[in-house]
């Protein structure tokens, strides 16, 4: 019997929630999963911003979520999980989208990153994305109400293409969140605990594995420099996890 | 609801907050008086107090600014 390659795949929605329904990050994280062969893989899913204007129906924020799968899975199997859960999970007043893409497949990166950076200041509308979608090999669907999803979907995976937009979906707790004065631990064993790939500051510069961080609160990670990211700033002398109002930069 | 509309005026279309996107400590004290503040995800807070205007599930991001769905 042959086994199927792997492949790599992005995978985005968009437009799946409304007011005090289940976010679409957790319905992303939540597909991830169904989806990864192996349970230890880490299905990162990352929360783009896109643009808020009159003319754009989101709820309140309007963001889309991302996440990269290895898989041997053909793209119909792939997609049959992804719908299901969708259509299991959304809100019924929503409007969701769905975007696939194969990464080792050949397409326009640089239209798709140009699509995503140009969606977080622009109105696009559902013809311009199934027309780019269409050129580049996207699957691109829409799965209830208006399907306006779409737009952020395919956005979505521009912006994850991209490599400098996002923040991660959910948190890092090392113990800190229990400790009331926070714990302090090196870069090195941050990433070996996390899987993080580095840890930079607020100019973006990479720390070195060395260095001693402080830890506090709430720890969220960005997606950076094509990489997944602790961002750090100096108070006293020593670097501290972002505070909220530095991670809203992704 | 009349302490929470003193934070908002309308202006044509929506009740935009009074002070902007960056004023945490305005957004503190509006959503501490507030009956009807509700957490958004935590993926959509941008606060790190909890407690603020800028992290509930009633306010929307404009252009500019944030409006309140519950006035």
């Amino acid at each position: 019997m042959t086994i199927a390659p792997l492949k790599s795949w992005l995978i985005c929605i968009d437009d799946t929630d409304d007011i005090g329904t289940k976010g679409t990050g957790e319905i992303a994280e939540e597909i991830a999963s169904l989806l990864s062969e192996h349970k230890v893989q880490l299905c990162w899913v990352t929360r783009h911003q896109l643009f808020v204007h009159p003319d754009i129906p989101y709820t309140s924020h309007n963001s889309a979520m991302c996440f990269q799968l290895e898989s041997r899975s053909s793209l119909a199997e792939i997609k049959q999980v992804a719908i299901t859960h969708l259509l299991e999970q959304s809100a019924p007043a929503s409007d969701p989208g769905l975007a696939i893409i194969a990464l080792d497949s050949e397409f326009d990166r640089q239209a798709l990153i140009d699509f995503g950076l140009a969606t977080k200041k622009e109105v696009k509308t559902k013809e311009q994305a199934y027309e780019l979608a269409e050129r580049l090999g996207v699957d691109l669907t829409e799965h209830g109400g208006t399907g306006q999803g779409v737009i952020g979907a395919l956005a979505g995976l521009g912006l994850r293409l991209y490599g400098h937009d996002g923040r991660v979906k959910g948190q890092i707790n090392l113990g800190q969140e229990e400790c009331e004065e926070g714990i302090d631990i090196s870069v090195a064993d941050l990433l070996a605990r996390t899987g993080l790939d580095m840890v930079i500051n607020l100019e973006e510069e990479a720390l070195e594995p060395s260095e001693m961080l402080h830890l506090s609160k709430k720890v969220k990670a960005i997606y950076c420099r094509h990489q997944f990211a602790l961002l750090v700033y100096q108070d006293e002398q020593r670097w501290c996890n972002a505070l909220k109002k530095q991670l809203k930069a992704y | 609801m009349d302490r929470l509309s003193r934070n908002f005026e309308f202006d044509g279309l929506v009740y935009r907050f009074k002070f902007g996107v960056d004023n945490e400590p305005a957004s503190r004290a509006c959503a501490s008086e507030c009956g009807l503040f509700m957490p958004d995800d935590e993926d959509e807070q941008i606060d790190d107090t909890p407690v603020s205007c800028y992290n509930c599930m009633n306010r929307r991001w404009l252009i500019d600014g944030m409006e309140c769905l519950k006035i």
